[in-house]
């Protein structure tokens, strides 16, 4: 080490010298991770209905792949998707990335370097009920997008995922997969039975927006999309 | 099995958070922030802790440094966030080695995060270029420009670094 190298380690270790004490936070920590994690997936019926508050619904009506208003069932107001979403079940995760070439699937849910791989269990959605993007309230506060299934999605899903539940990390974990990108994987403790999918843990909403336009297909401006 | 692993998450927490809330001080230079910083990446631990159990330290210390980094650059375009609090201030002729010191410290807090955290990486953790720009997420080439930037950002605060004190003097 030169001279001025030893004198900034020098400086930087008498400065982290002076940190403060840790207080032990670990329990907080563990809840709010765990939480996350579980909470991504959810149905949304119970705990994701009380947790959501100023829900905002994007206009669908008169928008491209937009429902026909007025459908005379619940099933004829689907629309189509801008892109497909996966459900699949995870078979191993390893913490490098993807080798050019291999069947891994990069994870968007982490900062760090990760490959997904799947089993063959799953099913691609193109067509839903509704999407939402909606802001989630403090104490929980972000962004989630709720998304509805049709019903024969939701038998295939409530199938797939009784089959994750109690299986071990991660077979436990349902990849959700849009553009090639795995961009939530919760782990799945009970079946999803109601067809009603939140993803939640966006921090901020352009990160949320991001993925909702990709749902919906059209670029619309912020203000069209979220009211506060 | 999830009451074993949550034990396991608070052994490790209890045994590693001294260690690990003074490498955030060192990147935060906020006592409160550090402590912000800290719990952060042990809630993002948590939520992968099954993936990690193994090895967790590597794990946090890289959330750690990529979330000041990113939460740097997210905060420069928000007029609330913290900033380094030393303004910058005219080279001057410093005599005193302790006063030498405390203008290099004043001079590291004032660096922008992601240049202090490379000088972390490089001269605290003593880690080869190519480690830190793994943990970083960016090339061998940017850890260099920024090492050598972030050098002589602190050389114009304080151009006698790096040399002894009877180079000073002479």
């Amino acid at each position: 080490m030169s001279g001025a190298e030893q004198m900034i380690a020098g400086a930087l270790r008498e400065i982290a010298a002076e940190a403060p004490a840790p207080r032990p936070r670990a329990e907080s920590a563990w809840r709010a991770g765990r939480r996350r994690r579980t909470a991504r997936l959810t149905a949304a019926a119970a705990s994701g209905a009380a947790a959501i508050g100023a829900a905002v619904l994007i206009p669908l009506a008169g928008l491209p792949g937009a429902p026909v208003p007025g459908g005379a069932t619940p099933e004829a107001s689907t629309f189509s998707l801008g892109t497909p979403v996966q459900f699949r079940q995870v078979a191993s995760v390893s913490a490098v990335a993807c080798p050019a070439g291999s069947a891994g699937l990069p994870d968007a849910t982490t900062p760090l370097s990760s490959c997904v791989r799947l089993t063959g269990a799953g099913l691609t959605v193109t067509r839903m009920l509704s999407v939402r993007l909606v802001r989630v309230p403090y104490p929980s506060s972000g962004y989630s997008i709720d998304m509805r299934l049709t019903a024969a999605d939701a038998r295939r899903l409530e199938t797939l995922t009784e089959r994750l539940a109690g299986q071990p990390t991660p077979r436990c974990e349902l990849a959700i997969i849009v553009r090639g990108r795995v961009v939530a994987a919760p782990v799945m403790e009970t079946p999803i039975a109601d067809g009603r999918v939140q993803i939640t843990g966006f921090a901020s909403r352009a990160q949320a927006q991001r993925l909702f336009l990709q749902f919906v297909r059209i670029p619309l401006p912020h203000t069209s999309i979220l009211r506060h | 099995m999830d009451e074993r692993a949550r034990q396991d998450f608070a052994d490790f927490a209890a045994a590693r958070s001294g260690e690990l809330l003074r490498l955030a001080y060192v990147l935060t230079g906020d006592p409160h922030a550090a402590e912000d910083l800290l719990q952060s990446a042990l809630t993002r631990a948590a939520a992968h802790w099954g993936r990690i159990r193994t090895a967790p330290e590597a794990y946090v210390r890289r959330i750690i440094y990529r979330e000041q980094v990113s939460q740097w650059r997210r905060g420069a375009r928000r007029p609330e966030t913290t900033v380094a609090q030393v303004p910058d201030r005219p080279a001057r002729d410093l005599v005193g080695e302790a006063e030498a010191r405390l203008a290099l410290r004043e001079a590291l807090l004032a660096l922008p995060p992601r240049k202090r955290a490379v000088l972390v990486l490089r001269y605290l953790e003593d880690l080869p270029e190519a480690q830190v720009a793994g943990i970083l997420g960016c090339s061998v080439g940017t850890v260099r420009s920024q090492a050598h930037k972030a050098i002589g950002q602190l050389r114009s605060v304080l151009p006698s670094l790096g040399l002894t004190s009877t180079e000073v003097g002479q």
